[in-house]
């Protein structure tokens, strides 16, 4: 009944060591919210043992529903409680991969989510607040994201009188683009 | 914190005091660049995504620094700002500071893009730090921003105004106008599934409210977002659990089955088959979940699986129909965990004939999978071996095979437990070569095992199937191996085990012997009973009625007269295993049983429902005193060898004292009209209101007589009683002994886990001092003092050592109005004979501690 639907969002390396952790403290929080640092990283380090290479998509994992993707030499988790949606929450890891993906540029490994670390807190925290899930639109959350201090911003104005038709067709083609997306969803 | 080792991440991650300090020097200074400024946060948020912290002192201090930077109008360095304050909030108490400037970015007008960008984190980060009171005061930015037309902003509100739930539960109420709004015209998708989630919270404690909500959302066609369905459906589903059928609720779950969202139509099977039991319904399901099933997703078949797993135990019959081809696809899926559901769900539902093949098959794989499967595999096969108890042989070497390889103590007790099923199933000849090789088994198990949970448990199992079996004496053999071998634990539990084996194994008795010597003594204990006490033959479908065991133990141990005699456990009812679950049915749904028996009141032996209806038969007037509160024990009046023979005891109701006079004629004249004369001398704490007679006592017969009185308080003191009878025609009086009523009236014998430590606590001391001029020894005046007080003597401070002159008791009890009180006397016995006592009474009741003085 709860939208506390998400306990962790984890990325690890193909190690096991923390890249991102992120244990949400909710009402449906697993115990291991609260757990030490090293139990956290115990139950992190045998989860990836058990998922490294075996690109199942999906496990029960020490009581919880556990979803994950393997994106070059890391690897993406969430964590949710046993009597979750286990597609809902799939698809909440496919907006995180997409989301992530598009702020690094299509270029998803260690290094760079290392280097861009700015960039993967960002995303992760777009799409899951606190343990609620905020967005399973990864094309319109991306947007939203800004990828330095410096940048331009890359959000599309619906400011017609300037740019023109094409522009304007565009812009609608994209937002159709996404309407049929939701559609399949 | 251990930073990773590896090359890569040493050389990556941030140091937390260098962080700290360039943090708190370069926000300070207005010339901080903003890319510097966000570099140095991304190190910060980095170092607390890998699970550091900071004191609250330097946390307070990061905070206060971070919100320096405000001041730059910048969108890019904003929004790390935003991340870096979600995290200190839990780390410092003075967030509720920056509540202004973050207000500040959230009441931007959305016109400009800037703005638009950092709103809705900035409002989510505001969320965060809010308390009770500044909740209310966000009440008009709260409702406006929640109706915003841009999805971000809503969702943010939305999202944010649910974690608030936890904090302000009634402002957030107040906000269901313009929750309602954006869950029927949502500015994003999503947005509809947040609004809905927050709606159910504000209504889910009234289901009338629910009812309406759930089904306007169908009527309208109002949900576009697939998470929103998935909620509608679960919120549809708990109406149908706690309201039973309702007519306009099953057809909006069967039109979900077909919903072009897996997201919805998976919930909607899961609800229907855990709460639907219309059959047409339930077999559209099925088919839709075998599709599921068939799936070239992954996840679509892991979560349908997953179902049927669920469902399998219910309705075998229905997936047999529907799934079974899919199924046996399943076995061989590249998903481990979906072929270890797969062969889980056939377990469940196999057919008698299937169930050999299912068995093999399962054995070749289980080596193949990981543990936490193998527990899956394991709970299934008992549950097969529980349909199929015939095809025990198999079970038990699938069980045996699973017990040799590696494993966990989860798994490994499961094991144990489903072999002992099979074992313990009445079906079993206990004298098949399977059993015995399953024991032997079992042996071995418990030469090389690793957790000593698991060879108690085995041990426990070789001692009740064992003694049956024709190789009893290697089974001792191996079990005293134990006994040799390991921790105590073991040990006592091998002994346990050893002492059913007597009967069968005449040896035992020399080896139960030599634990007698053991260095433990609960090992030492148990060897010692198990000579005394034979362990009795009881089938296992019969067991003692555990409530008439206490029963009859607490009547034994109440009089010391009885030892003399064994206690007689065969006239302890007995009661089957079915009788047994059903007493624990209810049980189970009350609250848990409180496990310490610090306070529990020993129950007297007599039922006093049963006693007081005894009273009211005999004087009807008795059933307008009340509640019985308690009763002593009877205590005689006269000597034994008298023509009469008396004794006494007081029933105590609120407001009265019945004292009962039990009277034998031990002459050979009948006596007639007998009646009790009390001399009282108690002002107006106890006065006499009534008393009965007895008309004829026949010689040698027995009869009892009552004299009810109204108290005031907790009367103690003496009952000079007088018997008036007429014998042969002449009024005759025979003095009686005078009836004490002691504290033992109005306290109840209890025991208490840590008598020092609730002696200390009590308060109200009363102290006295007594000689017992009666008393012999020491140990008289012990037994003596525990009548009187009524009050159990603690941790076996009644057992005087014969030659000592002086002794220490230890005594509690809890009155009757529930105070409790605690005792300790010094006991002295002095050269000039006699005793001494002097004691300490602590009570939660000044006016108890007075009385168990008096009464000493």
């Amino acid at each position: 009944m709860s939208l506390y639907a998400v306990q962790a969002v984890l990325i690890l390396d193909s190690a096991g060591e923390r890249v991102l952790s992120k244990y949400y403290q909710t009402p449906r929080a697993s115990a291991l919210a609260t757990s030490p640092v090293a139990e956290q990283r115990s139950f992190e380090q045998k989860l990836a043992a058990k998922t490294k290479g075996v690109n199942d998509d999906v496990l029960i994992f020490d009581g919880h529903l556990v979803v994950y993707k393997q994106l070059a030499d890391i690897l993406v988790y969430i964590v949710a409680p046993l009597d979750e949606n286990e597609v809902l929450i799939f698809q909440t890891l496919t907006t995180l991969r997409d989301v992530i993906d598009n702020a690094l540029n299509h270029r998803v490994d260690k290094s760079n989510v290392l280097d861009r670390y700015d960039c993967v807190a960002l995303a992760v925290d777009s799409v899951v607040d606190n343990g609620i899930i905020l967005s399973n639109d990864s094309a319109l959350t991306s947007e939203r994201l800004t990828r330095s201090a410096d940048e331009e911003l890359t959000m599309p104005t619906v400011d017609f009188s300037e740019t023109g038709f094409k522009s304007m067709f565009d812009f609608a083609k994209g937002r159709l683009a996404q309407a049929v997306r939701h559609q399949l969803v | 914190m251990n930073m990773p080792q590896n090359d890569h991440g040493a050389l990556r991650s941030p140091d937390k005091m260098t962080v700290f300090q360039k943090c708190v020097s370069n926000f300070n200074q207005s010339t901080v660049s903003v890319d510097k400024a966000r570099a140095l946060l991304t190190d910060l948020v980095h170092l607390f995504y890998l699970g550091e912290t900071f004191p609250e002192a330097e946390a307070t201090q990061l905070f206060f620094t971070i919100t320096k930077l405000f001041q730059k109008e910048n969108v890019g360095l904003k929004q790390m700002v935003y991340l870096a304050i979600k995290e200190l909030v839990p780390l410092t108490d003075n967030v509720i500071m920056g509540t202004s400037v973050l207000m500040r970015d959230v009441q931007q007008k959305s016109s400009t893009m800037d703005s638009r960008l950092y709103k809705p984190m900035a409002l989510r980060a505001l969320c965060s730090i809010l308390d009770a009171s500044a909740v209310e005061s966000m009440d008009r930015l709260m409702r406006s921003s929640i109706v915003d037309r841009d999805g971000f902003v809503s969702s943010a509100a939305l999202v944010s105004s649910y974690h608030l739930l936890e904090i302000s539960r009634e402002t957030v109420k107040r906000w269901s106008n313009e929750v309602s709004e954006s869950m029927k015209m949502p500015a994003s998708q999503i947005a509809q599934y947040h609004a809905l989630g927050l709606l159910y919270e504000m209504r889910a404690q009234d289901n009338v409210a629910l009812l309406k909500l759930v089904v306007s959302l169908d009527e309208n066609n109002v949900l576009r977002d697939a998470n929103a369905m998935a909620l509608h459906v679960r919120y549809i589903g708990q109406l149908l659990t706690e309201l039973g059928d309702h007519p306009q609720l099953l057809p909006l779950l069967k039109v979900y089955l077909r919903n072009r969202s897996d997201i919805a139509s998976i919930e909607a099977l899961k609800t229907i088959l855990a709460v639907c039991k219309n059959e047409e319904i339930v077999a559209e399901a099925m088919s839709v979940l075998n599709a599921y099933l068939e799936s070239p997703r992954a996840i679509s078949r892991f979560a349908g699986i997953r179902i049927l797993n669920r469902y399998a135990s219910v309705r075998p019959d229905l997936i047999a129909e529907y799934c079974n081809s899919s199924l046996e696809n399943l076995i061989t899926d590249s998903n481990t965990s979906i072929a270890t559901y797969a062969i889980s769900v056939l377990l469940k539902t196999g057919s008698a004939s299937s169930v050999d093949r299912l068995i093999h098959f399962v054995t070749k794989m289980l080596t193949d999978i990981p543990e936490d499967f193998r527990l899956v595999v394991v709970d299934a096969v008992r549950s097969l071996a529980k349909r199929f108890p015939n095809k025990h042989k198999d079970m038990l070497e699938f069980f045996a095979d699973s017990l040799r390889q590696e494993g966990g103590l989860t798994l490994k007790l499961a094991i144990v437990e489903a072999i002992s099923d099979v074992l313990g199933a009445r079906s079993v000849d206990t004298l098949s070569d399977s059993v015995d090789q399953a024991l032997l088994m079992l042996c071995e198990t418990i030469e090389d095992s690793e957790y000593p949970e698991v060879t108690v448990r085995v041990l426990h199992l070789l001692g009740e199937v064992g003694p049956a079996s024709s190789n009893a004496s290697t089974l001792v053999r191996f079990i005293y191996n134990r006994v040799i071998l390991e921790n105590s634990v073991v040990r006592a539990a091998a002994v346990s085990a050893l002492a059913r084996f007597q009967d069968c194994v005449p040896d035992v008795h020399n080896l139960l012997e030599r634990s007698c010597r053991d260095v433990n003594d609960e090992v030492r204990d148990r060897a010692a009973v198990a000579l005394v006490i034979p362990v009795p033959q009881i089938s296992k479908a019969q067991q003692f009625s555990i409530a008439d065991l206490e029963k009859q133990v607490q009547s034994y141990l109440e009089s010391p007269e009885n030892f003399s005699s064994a206690f007689d456990i065969s006239k302890v009812a007995m009661q089957t295993d079915e009788e047994r679950q059903r007493q624990l049915v209810p049980e189970a749904l009350d609250e848990p049983v409180p496990s310490a028996v610090e306070e529990k009141v020993v129950v007297p032996a007599v039922d006093k429902h049963e006693l007081l209806a005894a009273l009211v038969e005999a004087v009807p007037e008795i059933a307008d005193l009340g509640e019985l509160l308690h009763s002593t024990a009877p205590s005689s009046l006269t000597d034994d060898d008298m023509e009469y023979i008396v004794s006494a005891r007081l029933h105590v109701f609120p407001q009265h004292l019945v004292a009962q006079y039990d009277i034998r004629n031990n002459f050979d004249l009948e006596i007639s009209n007998v009646s009790m004369e009390t001399d009282l001398d108690f002002e107006n704490e106890l006065v006499k209101q009534f008393g009965t007679t007895i008309p004829t006592l026949q010689p040698y017969s027995s009869d009892s007589l009552y004299v009810a009185f109204t108290r005031d308080g907790t009367p103690v003191g003496e009952i000079p009683s007088t018997m008036r009878f007429v014998a042969d025609g002449s009024d005759e009086d025979y003095a009686l002994d005078d009836f004490e009523i002691t504290a033992s009236a109005y306290v109840v014998p209890s025991s208490v886990a840590d008598f020092d430590a609730k002696f200390a606590e009590l308060d109200n001391e009363e102290t006295g001092a007594r000689q017992f001029a009666t008393c012999k020894t020491i140990a008289d005046s012990v037994s003596l003092l525990k009548t009187r007080l009524g009050m159990f003597p603690v941790s076996g401070t009644d057992i005087v050592p014969e030659d000592a002159n002086i002794h220490t008791l230890k005594l509690f009890g809890v009155s009757l109005e529930g105070d409790e009180v605690a005792a300790v006397v010094r006991l002295v016995s002095s050269s000039r004979g006699g005793i001494a006592g002097k004691a300490k009474v602590h009570s939660s009741n000044p006016d108890l501690s007075f009385t168990v003085v008096e009464g000493l």
